[in-house]
């Protein structure tokens, strides 16, 4: 079986009868593989990856999931039988021990027969590392233990399409290296899509990502294009400490003992003294974000554009 | 940002416990009062018996002044009551339930001024759409019978309905963190049947028409010239005594109420940094 | 019932929570006791099968309106659930109607001791066994799942449920004589003085009330997302 891809055309979603629109017609396709969704907090995500889990209703636009549309009722009871989603904000049951949450799960996902879904179970709970915690209640469990229980029931039905909303917040370092391994080998003949503000996990493990800004689509592209966005952009700017901060998005600031050191993104030359430096991911990412224009650079023809959707129609 | 980081010293903290209540009521207040069920809820009740105001013979024209406020009130006592409890239940475990215990026991300061702050913001704003229905109520008497009514209609208030509220008011925060919500808001109504409104006549012993009971009677007969029923029934015609006696009594049980949970509350929080 | 229904029913109940399954036994054990109290201190026979028929018929349908409202808008999960193939609507009926049944079990129970020992309401007979009961539970405790859902709040659906069934108390009279009130008096079953014919159109429209009112709450959770908002009030 391969893995879904996910085509999604004109695709709004508006709160409070119209005031807000979350997602403003955005056209967007993952393929298979893992696929980073990066953005600030309130640009869409979250509304995107709730359309995505059959939670939300779309207000008008298409989802299609492997060929299946989300539009339907029928529609999104066949993708929800064949995905996993671990939200953001992961409620569980803190009266239920694990096992008991995931057999719950298993039941409303519809895996038939008691014996098959203790045995998923039991997979589910080792892939995790949860066996040994697993008959005592959820409420005991540290933040760690939580978000792996709630991966865990979010592949308990071995979907084909899952999608995971900051998955490592809040872990620690272990945790979510950890979690990074997981994701990679679920990855394998899945569509994976990672949502995160941390730009160094997508960068680790997507080689695609889509950046969302306002609702709207800033950038879909290969990860290592990211970078290419603040190209000849990123400066190194030393000030005097108590000296103003520059006027500039920045992308780090550190003490250092000639004074601050301000990494900053900036089409021209923000200041005399100022030193160019090599952009990564996360200096693409902000230029994004503040969507600052690169100077204009003469292309050799042929090169192809870098804004590109991932897979050409 | 550097701003603030380079700021030479740190703010001045007090610790004036009062400031800390009155901070803590401001906010439960607003919370409370935006809350669309504590209006539909209590208003919903309270119209609910002024359609069919008690007792029978009760008219605007007909009835002298201060009976007219006194019997309106106890008919304003009949339901609401119910509706502030019920909208009440769920405040005092709400910020257990929210997440917040961690956050919250972090601040320098114990649980008290915060509980007494939920207990005056959230049972004035809970008491908000009362104060509204009765100030409507009043205005409606006024154009009728004229600005008399008005003085004596907050007198009423004051007399007859603030006490057995704020005796609902205290135990609707105080219980639930023991039993729950759900078996509160049933014991609620189950109480407030039993002990208000089924009177000696009905054969089984009650708090109705002595002064424990709630609904305010006794300040009503004794100071309005109110109907009084099931203390009437026990052949009882209250006095100013009895009034205070009850408004006592009622108070008395609120602050308990309110105290030990503070006591328990304190001890718990002790307990958890130890 | 299949071993992996039973598996579902017992962790529904885990979810309904420990507040609600004691609330639906609340009232039926409280009369319990009441009836066993009353018994031992020597109160007239006539005047404790009035009580029973109080209780059956008016206290517990009060307690099981309560008990299966409160369940909505507690659901840590529901996200999660939403994300499955089943259907929220069936999942908050499933927890709503396990809360229904064991309230109105215990009903059924209490009300048959009440009548196997001869304490039963003259007039009731076997069939007030269950309709006694069950036209005003169905109405009290839709009345109180639709004004949960709608408002995202077990405390506006108590409150409006637990007023309307003293309002009636407080104001049958006029209702039981009014013959538009009364098709939605919820006891009309105790009530003296009116013919079967009566207290059957009642029964009948309280429960045509309920399967309404539950309509409503199945529409209304078509959306099942309108429940992640919160507690709207």
């Amino acid at each position: 079986m391969t893995a879904p891809d996910v085509i999604i055309n004109g695709l709004t979603v508006t709160y409070r009868r119209g005031q807000v629109r979350a997602l403003n017609g955005i056209d967007v396709r993952f393929p298979g593989g893992m696929t980073g969704l990066l953005g600030p907090n309130g640009a869409g995500k979250t509304t995107l990856m709730r359309v995505l889990a059959g939670v939300l209703h779309p207000t008008s636009g298409t989802v299609s999931i492997g060929g299946t549309e989300l539009t339907t009722p029928d529609g999104r009871r066949q993708v929800k039988s064949s995905s996993g989603y671990l939200p953001q904000e992961l409620g569980l049951y803190p009266d239920l021990t694990a096992r008991q949450f995931l057999d719950y799960m298993a039941l409303l996902k519809g895996i038939a027969g008691r014996q098959a879904r203790r045995d998923r179970i039991e997979r589910v709970l080792d892939l995790v590392a949860l066996r040994e915690a697993a008959d005592r209640k959820l409420k005991t469990y540290s933040g760690g233990m939580k978000r792996r229980a709630g991966i865990a029931q979010a592949i308990l039905n071995d979907p084909r399409f899952l999608i995971v909303d900051e998955p490592t917040a809040g872990l620690d370092p272990e945790e979510r290296l950890r979690f990074r391994s997981l994701l990679a080998t679920l990855a394998g003949d899945r569509t994976v899509l990672l949502s995160t503000h941390i730009v160094d996990d997508i960068v680790q493990t997507c080689p695609h990502v889509v950046v969302v800004r306002r609702g709207t689509i800033a950038f879909q592209g290969a990860t290592s294009r990211l970078a290419v966005q603040a190209a000849g952009m990123t400066w190194h700017l030393t000030r005097p400490a108590g000296a103003p901060a520059p006027d500039l998005p920045t992308v780090t600031v550190s003490p250092t003992p000639r004074g601050i050191r301000y990494r900053v993104i900036s089409a021209s030359p923000p200041a005399s003294g100022a030193e160019p430096a090599e952009a990564t991911a996360e200096d693409g990412y902000v230029a994004l974000m503040h969507a600052t224009e690169a100077p204009p650079r003469r292309q050799p023809p042929g090169t192809p554009d870098q804004n590109v959707s991932i897979t050409a129609p | 940002m550097t701003a603030i980081l380079g700021r030479p010293a740190a703010p001045a903290v007090r610790h004036r416990w009062q400031e800390r209540m009155l901070g803590a009521a401001r906010y439960e207040y607003l919370m409370q009062v935006r809350r669309p069920a504590v209006w539909l809820v209590v208003l919903a009740l309270t119209g609910l018996r002024a359609s069919r105001p008690w007792p029978a013979s009760l008219s605007i024209s007909g009835t002298a002044l201060r009976p007219l406020v006194g019997d309106w009130a106890i008919d304003f006592m009949m339901l609401a009551p119910i509706g502030v409890g019920v909208v009440l239940a769920d405040r005092g475990r709400r910020e257990s339930q929210l997440g917040l215990g961690d956050l919250l026991g972090s601040v320098p300061n114990g649980p008290g001024s915060r509980w007494w702050g939920k207990a005056a913001g959230a049972t004035a704003a809970t008491l908000t759409p009362v104060a509204c229905a009765w100030a409507v109520l009043l205005g409606y008497l006024a154009t009728q019978r004229g600005a008399a009514v008005i003085p004596a209609g907050i007198a009423a208030f004051a007399a007859v309905i603030l006490p057995g509220m704020l005796f609902v008011a205290a135990m609707s925060l105080a219980v639930p963190l023991l039993i729950g919500a759900p078996l509160y808001r049933l014991g609620l109504i189950g109480y407030w049947f039993w002990g208000n409104l089924v009177g000696p006549r009905y054969g089984i012993p009650t708090l109705s028409g002595t002064p424990l009971e709630a609904i305010g009677e006794y300040p009503s007969g004794a100071w309005f010239g109110g109907q009084m029923f099931d203390a009437a029934d026990k052949g009882i015609h209250a006095t100013t005594a009895d009034a205070a006696l009850s408004i006592a009594v009622l108070l008395a049980a609120a602050l308990a109420a309110l105290a030990i949970t503070h006591l328990v509350l304190s001890k718990l929080a002790e307990r958890s940094m130890s | 019932m299949s071993a992996s229904f039973r598996d579902r029913l017992g962790l529904e109940a885990r979810i309904a929570g420990p507040a609600a399954l004691i609330t639906t036994l609340a009232a039926p054990a409280a009369g319990a006791l009441l009836l066993a109290i009353l018994d031992a201190t020597g109160k007239p026979p006539a005047d404790l099968d009035r009580t029973a028929g109080d209780i059956v018929g008016a206290l517990c349908p009060l307690g099981v309106a309560i008990a299966a409202s409160s369940i909505v808008g507690r659901d840590r999960g529901a996200e999660l659930v939403m994300t499955t193939p089943a259907s929220y609507r069936r999942v908050l009926f499933l927890r709503a109607g396990l809360v229904f049944v064991l309230g109105a079990a215990a009903t059924f129970i209490i009300a048959g001791a009440c009548y196997a020992l001869g304490g039963w309401p003259s007039g009731q007979g076997a069939a007030g066994l269950i309709m006694l009961w069950a036209p005003p539970m169905a109405w009290l405790t839709a009345l109180g799942l639709l004004v949960a859902v709608t408002m995202r709040s077990p405390a506006a659906a108590s409150g409006l449920v637990g007023g309307i069934w003293l309002a009636q108390v407080l104001l049958g009279h006029d209702m039981k004589h009014n013959a538009v009130l009364r098709g939605q008096y919820l006891f009309i079953t105790l009530a003296d003085g009116f013919p079967g014919r009566d207290v059957a159109i009642t029964q009948t429209a309280l429960l045509a009330a309920g399967v309404t009112a539950a309509a409503a709450t199945g529409l209304l959770l078509a959306r099942p997302e309108r429940l992640l908002a919160g507690d709207a009030s």
